[in-house]
């Protein structure tokens, strides 16, 4: 018999053509008489646009087409995305709303002609007060940025106020011995994927073909069908390998935008965005937030009331991610057991680009008000902050009030959070190391301070249907459809093993079909907010049961058995009790005209367990900050994170290590800069936005805690928010511990910690 | 001039520009001479191709010369009477790697091990760091500002952000902070440049050569180069006995990242007193910031526990912070303690 797949590390099935350089990225492909696209951005964050002339432009040599507003459908991209973008500014009315606001489009012969006629556009604006903060915006006065857009004021209908409730708020906090207040802020985050964003749009007939990174093919299918008025069959979509998949692939203009310059000039087009695009003008930054945080608490620790008040920015558009601040309260009742709870949401438009999807979905932005208030609490309690969590945190047999429904916890898998302290505590020699000022005993400019926050995200929401079919050869290759794309997080590795392990097949003769519409796989949301792993993955593995099923039939009259005498392993069907065996390749053969045998599954994933998949960890950071100089250094990340049954455990500390990576970019480095007087972003590159280097990296420690979710794929659950959501808390907890300074924004840059020490009178 | 290469392959949003690439000095001054401020020299290309991509020049050059065939200009000589030459296009990452810096000259190979990533160290000069225009995010952001043909400096108005890359001792119109580290240390060593023009070629002191800010031909420049000179090398005077040497840098990230400060420290000790010292703050003024108050009270000084604190505490009195860069100072002082503690230890 072979040893079991699933839960063994396994390398990326397609990691080699990744880094050997064969693997096709949509940037690398080219079509013999291919335009290039290119884009007309507007600089202004609120104007009117006067006149446009694109004569100059027009008449450039090389240049085959100039679209504006005026040449786009006067629709807004799909209610399911937004309800107010279209796909150029002046489409409908004549504003532009951020910088980066596309307002024309070109195609040309060469990219530099697209270019330079993009530069020859003449735009004629008025430019209009702006505001890019959206607690100002709420202020009555302010600058009445969504008026034009067909809402009462700045604020978002739709949620706001979002309330969410658990319990009495008010009893909670009168039973309270202390009520800790305090206020935190989280700034932009660009996903900084190393891809440059592009599409290859081009027609045959009626049919349209776009090429694009894409997470969510069929979303993508729908949109562009919807915005060019033509049947959904009409379009394909095709997405092969992401370079950069974070969430941020939602309602980019330049796809439709491509498509129609395309139409227009009957020549595939390939728009491919500058670098700066990913971090200014591109609809998918982080919200911005701030958050005000009242905690109630008995003295020994005990919360008793948990009182939450949001605001995310929207920017510009409702561009994506309108359930970003709703996914962020949720991800704050999912952590507690806190028997009161209230959490009032506001999303508020600005003259920022739009934000949208990242991964971490909302979740970030609440991880760190709360997260930073437990902590101030245990402070204020003189109290182990990692006791005050352990009392408090949802216990593995817990049942708790979540937006009106009764979550049994007992039933998903358990909460694992009481474990992942312990082992986090542990393995940071916490105990002993940790005092309420630093956790080294020597003096000196440069303090050790230890810090934790636990994470809890529910992954795979949005309800679903997810369809895979499996095919087994007459050469023995067993063939899987499935109908998403590949993130880049491992996903066609983990499905051909959760496939390998049911079907008792090698590893090596499973091959994986995705990333495309024209596939004859159902439709499927996407791959997103974690949720690959459990909805294809239990579909996939359904598919294999029923091929197996067929398979040992088939041995059964081949061998002269019955299939209950029958089991498969290493691509073979093998009696039992006996040495005789056959292989796959050997049983679909034997089949009357057997060209292969075919298995499906089909999982439904609904609302109930689109609510109730829960991802627990805790981050433990120690760091050094040097306070002569004020810079942090994350020395060790000690993350205990629960994934259920491990799937693939090289893939899952992958996820863990890199989303911790943009925690710590978050945490200490990231520092989006918009200038004030132009409204610019001077963070606009490599350079400036300051992304985590390899010389950034700390020591990790993963400690993977197995929670098995009975309704996962052999018990697995979502992996790939992670650490992203409470990397950034605990390093910011670790330098509250280290200089005693209760930071409540980020990044925590030199200056604060200067400042900080200087205020307090310090050195 | 077109490059030739298939249009996917094309850099993107760089304008059209012609190329020279002369094999001797004298070639390349007799083409400066020819095309003068519609040329501009590139050796690495780190600074100038950034700058074009940006939109950070008011034009961009008709004429690029490319020097890096000049094979004169990549000399790196010691002399034990006559110190250090380093050819102008020797590279970061060549002094890096070199044991024989490494050995005389330790500041040298302590601040180009800091500089930005091995990929830029590997095609970045010593010429070019000296001759680099200022990475102020406004200037590399297309934001036309006194040295991009503008009349204004972003970094001084109301709600700027002037945190990280702006001077904290003062400005001439522009506020932008000398970038390089490699200046930092080679001031602190006593280094001169030779510059090479239509005249021949002459010697000045580094300091003399890089004075900040600089009006030429309408726009500030950090150097006093004209567009018809070229940088051709670096000397280094001899290595003193007895003498420890120092580069402190802090930046946000740990490469790829500029000074928020840095310090060059030389210390000559005997006896457990200070002979001789040099001071040099990078990350915090318009060029290196040579604090001779500082080498002052280190001069005649006994060390000491307490010597680091009293040093610094006094250092950058004279400082002038703009609005949200005071901790910049801060930062240099620290620096400099951390300096003297581990040349003292």
């Amino acid at each position: 018999m072979s040893s079991p797949v699933v839960g063994t590390s396994v390398a990326d099935v397609r990691g080699k053509e990744r880094v050997t350089g064969t693997a096709q990225y949509t940037v690398d492909l080219s079509r013999p008489n291919m335009l290039f696209g290119a884009i007309v951005r507007s600089k202004y964050p609120n104007a009117k646009i006067l006149r446009i002339d694109t004569s100059k432009a027009e008449s450039l040599p090389g240049v085959k087409a100039v679209i504006t507003g005026k040449d786009v459908p006067p629709i807004s991209f799909p209610p399911f995305l937004s309800y107010d973008l279209r796909v150029l500014a002046g489409a409908t009315d004549s504003y532009v709303r951020f910088v980066g606001d596309e307002v024309a489009a070109i195609a040309a012969e060469t990219e530099e002609v697209a270019e330079t006629a993009a530069k020859l556009v003449d735009i004629q604006y008025q430019p209009l007060p702006f505001n890019l903060d959206a607690e100002t915006t709420m202020q009555p006065g302010a600058p009445d940025v969504a008026s034009s857009l067909g809402f009462p004021r700045n604020v978002q209908s739709a949620y706001s106020p979002l309330v969410m409730t658990r319990g009495d708020i008010d009893a909670g906090f009168a039973e309270a011995d202390v009520v800790f207040e305090g206020e935190y802020r989280v700034p932009p985050q660009a996903a900084a994927s190393l891809r440059p964003f592009s599409c290859l749009a081009e027609w045959d007939g009626p049919n349209l073909t776009v090429y694009n990174d894409s997470q969510v093919i069929f979303v993508r299918q729908g949109e562009l069908a919807y915005l060019l008025g033509i049947p959904t069959a009409n379009v394909r979509v095709v997405s092969q390998y992401m370079g950069g998949g974070f969430g941020e692939d939602n309602l980019y203009r330049f796809i439709p935008l491509a498509a129609i310059l395309a139409q227009k000039t009957s020549r595939p087009v390939k728009m491919v965005m500058p670098q700066d695009y990913a971090f200014e003008g591109s609809p998918n930054k982080r919200h911005a937030a701030s958050f005000i945080a009242r905690l109630g608490a008995k003295r020994d620790g005990t919360i008793t009331a948990m009182d939450l008040q949001a605001t995310y920015d929207k920017g510009a558009y409702l561009a994506g991610g309108s359930s970003v601040p709703y996914v962020g309260a949720r991800a704050v009742f999912n952590g507690y057991r806190v028997p009161n709870m209230r959490y009032t949401t506001y999303a508020v438009f600005t003259d920022n680009p739009p934000a949208g999807a990242f991964r971490g979905y909302g979740g970030v932005q609440s991880n760190f008000a709360v997260q930073s208030a437990i902590d101030d609490l245990a402070e204020q309690l003189g109290m182990d902050p990692t006791e005050v969590h352990y009392l408090n945190c949802i216990r593995p047999d817990d049942v708790l009030e979540i937006e009106g429904e009764q979550v049994d916890f007992s039933q998903v898998g358990g909460s694992a959070f009481m474990e992942a302290i312990e082992k986090g505590k542990a393995a940071t020699d916490w105990e002993s190391r940790w005092s309420p000022s630093g956790a080294a005993a020597a003096a000196g400019h440069v303090r050790t301070g230890l810090g934790m926050a636990l994470l809890t995200y529910g992954f795979g929401h949005k309800p679903d249907t997810a369809n895979v079919s499996i095919s087994v050869r007459p050469g023995g290759e067993v063939e899987v459809l499935m109908g998403t794309a590949d993130l880049g997080g491992g996903q066609p590795t983990t499905i051909s093993m959760i496939v390998a392990e049911e079907l008792g097949a090698r590893l090596e003769d499973v091959s994986v079909s995705l990333g495309d519409t024209n596939l004859p796989a159902a439709p499927a949301l996407g791959s997103f907010g974690s949720r690959t792993t459990f909805i294809t993955g239990n579909a996939a593995k359904l598919a294999a049961a029923d091929a197996k099923q067929k398979l040992l039939a088939a041995a059964a009259g081949m061998l002269g058995t019955t299939s209950d005498q029958l089991g498969t392993s290493g691509s073979k069907v093998l009696v039992s009790g006996s040495s005789q065996s056959a292989s796959f390749s050997q049983v679909v053969q034997s089949l009357p005209g057997g060209v292969s045998i075919e298995g499906s599954g089909e999982y439904v994933h609904t609302a109930q367990t689109s609510k109730s998949g829960f991802q627990f960890g805790a981050c433990f950071a120690e760091v050094e900050v040097n306070e002569w100089t004020g810079k942090t250094v994350v020395k060790r990340l000690v993350m205990a994170q629960d994934y259920g049954r491990v799937i693939n455990p090289r893939a899952a500390e992958g996820q863990m290590q890199g989303a911790a990576m943009q925690g710590l970019g978050y945490g200490i480095l990231e520092d989006y800069s918009v200038d004030e007087t132009t409204a610019q972003s001077t963070t606009r590159d490599w350079l400036y936005y300051r992304v985590p280097t390899i010389t950034d990296v700390p020591e990790m420690v993963s400690i993977p805690i197995e929670s098995p979710d009975p309704r996962g794929p052999f018990g697995a659950k979502g992996a790939g928010e992670s650490m992203i959501i409470c990397t950034h808390s605990a390093i910011r907890n670790a330098v509250a511990n280290a200089i005693g300074v209760r930071f409540t924004s980020l990044p925590i840059t030199p200056q604060m910690v200067i400042e900080a020490l200087k205020a307090n009178g310090g050195k | 001039m077109s490059s030739g290469l298939p249009p996917e392959l094309m850099p993107r949003s760089i304008p059209e520009f012609s190329y020279v690439a002369p094999s001797t000095v004298a070639e390349a001054i007799s083409l400066l001479g020819r095309y003068g401020s519609k040329a501009k020299v590139m050796a690495g290309g780190s600074d100038l191709l950034h700058l074009m991509k940006r939109d950070g020049m008011p034009e961009v050059p008709e004429v690029i010369v490319d020097v890096k065939k000049i094979a004169e200009m990549r000399q790196l000589d010691f002399e034990p009477a006559g110190g250090l030459s380093m050819g102008a296009l020797v590279t970061i990452g060549d002094v890096e790697r070199s044991d024989l810096i490494a050995e005389r000259y330790p500041l040298l190979s302590q601040a180009s091990d800091q500089i930005s990533v091995p990929q830029v160290r590997n095609v970045a000069t010593v010429g070019g760091a000296l001759s680099q225009q200022v990475w102020c995010p406004f200037l590399r952001n297309a934001l036309k500002c006194w040295r991009a043909g503008g009349e204004i400096c972003y970094a001084t108005l109301d709600g700027a952000d002037n945190r990280y890359y702006h001077s904290v001792m003062g400005g001439d119109d522009c506020y932008a902070v000398h970038p390089s580290d490699l200046a930092v240390a080679l001031e602190a060593l006593d280094a001169s440049v030779v510059v090479a023009g239509p005249y021949g070629t002459k010697t000045m002191r580094l300091d003399d050569f890089l004075p900040g800010n600089v009006w030429a031909a309408n726009l500030l420049q950090s150097h006093v180069l004209s567009p018809t000179e070229l940088i051709t090398a670096v000397h280094v005077p001899p290595p003193a006995s007895d003498t420890r040497y120092a580069y402190m840098k802090s930046r946000m990230r740990n490469a790829l990242d500029f000074a928020i400060a840095s310090v060059a420290v030389s210390l000559s000790v005997e006896g457990g007193v200070v002979t001789d010292s040099r001071v040099v703050f990078g990350g915090i003024a318009p060029s290196p910031y040579r604090d001779l108050g500082t080498q002052e009270r280190l001069n005649g000084a006994t060390i000491s526990a307490t010597l680091p604190e009293e040093v610094a505490g006094l250092a950058l009195a004279e400082a002038t912070p703009l609005q949200d860069n005071a901790y910049k100072v801060d930062v240099a002082k620290g620096l400099l303690k951390e300096a003297i503690l581990n040349l003292s230890a």
